[in-house]
């Protein structure tokens, strides 16, 4: 069944967004992540326009995340003080995200931006979590018990000035600390189309060393506004948001994200992990090897997969 | 520019023979659509479009659709840096035809020599895309092929058939990615290579039902277009959150 998309200007398959959209949901539901850095790569290799790609995306992170924070809410698992200073970040880092993206659009660039910068995000992200879960449960294989474990880490980054008290998650560090964070994120929500919170919930817990309890939460507000904010500046600025192709994968999310919490909720911990960083690595890599392999036509319009 | 000399190719051959006689046996090139509006519903996935018209005897018969609406395209150039395909230089295209198909009895080469083809517009080469600086002939082609790959741009001619010798139809495509707007079929009749008639048909092309509820909403209030948006996907989100919480 094709549907057509009015602002991409093109119609696709139904079906195979929903299943896209599905699969993605599912994923998130598995690894608590948002899928936008599947949806992406996978909504421009169905040619969907790199722009529409990404600007759609901002509806559906929305849709996925605004669950999750309802819930934490409830549950108090909302560092507020915290959120704040993230989001502060976060709004102005997407504010900016969207004009540079208007503009890499402009001079054409956008979708090697894009595919460099998920490229540079997947692998080190899923290095990284394939180094830490294959260490995790290596050592658990071993059985040895470890000396106690610190509160969090303490990295240079401690020293940074400006400290402000953070009584909820029991922090004291530097204001710049979530502000640069949120911003980071902004970006890259605006440029990628992706949430960030694979980004975000890593570096809140070893960055910021707030507690696993509130980094769901407090990452799940700022994906939230984060993403109503892009959305607003994509739609008014780029014209980019397609709300037929967003609301099509938001309907297969709604389907796949309780399926795929179902299934984590039997696997272990660990290996759900490593797990997905083989997943992030694997798209990685198949990104890459778009971008080296020689193209079928040097000559591309602007904007352009 | 390119509606001006259609239009001056087309008023030309219309003036020539009403000079002759109204009624003489030389003229009537008449022609219709069968439908003078392509509407784009959420079930679009492109269209064909029957075009059939008369003529006094056998001749070549040149059908081309081309938007009256042009837009800028910008054509990058992939290049390869350290191993990765990269866009480098970039040729900005002003007024670029968001389609150009075409129909035609034979090959156009066999139809009527370059210096006939080229002011009418009749196939892609003979496009006026500006720049025409030769330095950028290879973005140009490129431009083409890329638009050919979307279907926008014919790569061959569809076939202009004859049911008898007055009497020729043709069935025109249009794909998914069409843009709406305005867009002019000219029909020229050629004979020994020159052209001897002409006649325009206009084409409107607009999108219907939700997608355009959606697409005028996004064009002329992006901002209230944006915030709409944040509302359905919240509302859906939460929506689904607690259908499933419960379950």
């Amino acid at each position: 069944m094709e549907l057509y998309l009015p602002i991409a200007e093109m119609s696709v398959d139904a079906l195979a967004l929903l299943a896209l959209g599905l699969f993605a949901g599912f994923l998130s539901g598995l690894f608590g992540i948002g899928g936008g850095f599947l949806l992406t790569p996978a909504l421009i290799f169905i040619g969907v326009p790199p722009a529409v790609a990404v600007g759609s995306q901002a509806p559906q992170i929305l849709a996925t995340s605004v669950s999750s924070l309802d819930q934490q809410w409830r549950r108090g698992n909302v560092d507020l003080r915290m959120g704040a200073a993230i989001l502060t970040g976060g709004l102005i880092g997407s504010a900016l995200g969207v004009q540079l993206f208007g503009y890499l659009k402009d001079i054409g660039q956008i979708d090697v931006v894009i595919a460099l910068a998920f490229i540079v995000m997947l692998s080190s992200m899923g290095g990284l979590m394939l180094a830490e879960s294959s260490r995790t449960i290596w050592r658990q294989r071993q059985q040895t018990t470890s000396s106690r474990r610190k509160l969090h880490q303490h990295y240079w980054v401690a020293r940074w000035p400006v400290k402000v008290r953070f009584p909820k998650s029991r922090l004291y560090i530097s204001i710049f600390l979530p502000l640069l964070l949120g911003f980071g994120g902004g970006v890259l929500s605006a440029i990628m189309g992706i949430g960030g919170g694979f980004l975000l919930v890593p570096a809140m817990i070893y960055l910021l060393g707030m507690p696993t309890l509130l980094v769901i939460g407090t990452s799940a507000l700022q994906i939230v506004i984060v993403a109503a904010n892009v959305t607003v500046l994509q739609a008014w600025q780029n014209h980019t948001v397609d709300l037929i192709l967003a609301l099509t994968m938001i309907a297969g999310g709604v389907i796949g994200a309780p399926l795929g919490s179902r299934l984590s909720a039997r696997l272990p911990g660990e290996h759900l992990r490593a797990l997905l960083a083989v997943l992030l690595v694997g798209m990685a890599i198949k990104l890459l090897i778009d971008r080296v392999v020689t193209p079928e036509e040097i000559f591309v319009l602007g904007g352009a997969g | 520019m390119t509606a001006k000399m259609v239009l001056s190719a087309v008023l030309a051959a219309l003036l020539a023979p009403a000079a002759a006689g109204a009624q003489g046996p030389e003229r009537p090139l008449s022609v219709d659509l069968a439908r003078d509006r392509v509407s784009i519903t959420s079930g679009f996935s492109g269209t064909d479009l029957l075009l059939f018209g008369a003529v006094d005897q056998r001749s070549d018969i040149v059908v081309v659709v081309t938007s009256l609406d042009t837009e800028r395209q910008t054509v990058v150039r992939k290049q390869r840096v350290f191993g990765i395909w990269l866009n480098r230089g970039a040729v900005e295209f002003t007024n670029v035809p968001p389609l150009y198909t075409y129909a035609s009895t034979r090959p156009l080469a066999e139809v009527a020599p370059r210096e006939v083809r080229e002011p009418n517009n009749l196939g892609v080469d003979s496009l006026d895309i500006e720049p025409a600086d030769p330095a950028f002939a290879e973005y140009r082609a490129g431009l083409i092929r890329a638009k050919q790959r979307l279907g926008l741009y014919s790569t061959l001619p569809a076939p202009v058939t004859f049911k008898d010798d007055r009497l020729f139809r043709t069935s025109l495509h249009f794909p998914a990615e069409l843009a709406p707007g305005r867009y002019s079929v000219n029909v020229f009749q050629l004979r020994d290579g020159r052209i001897i008639d002409a006649a325009t048909r206009p084409l409107f092309v607009d999108k219907v039902g939700v997608g355009a509820a959606v697409s005028q909403l996004a064009e002329r209030q992006g901002l209230l277009y944006g915030l709409f948006a944040i509302a359905v996907a919240a509302v859906a989100g939460l929506l689904s959150g607690y259908a499933f919480r419960r379950t």
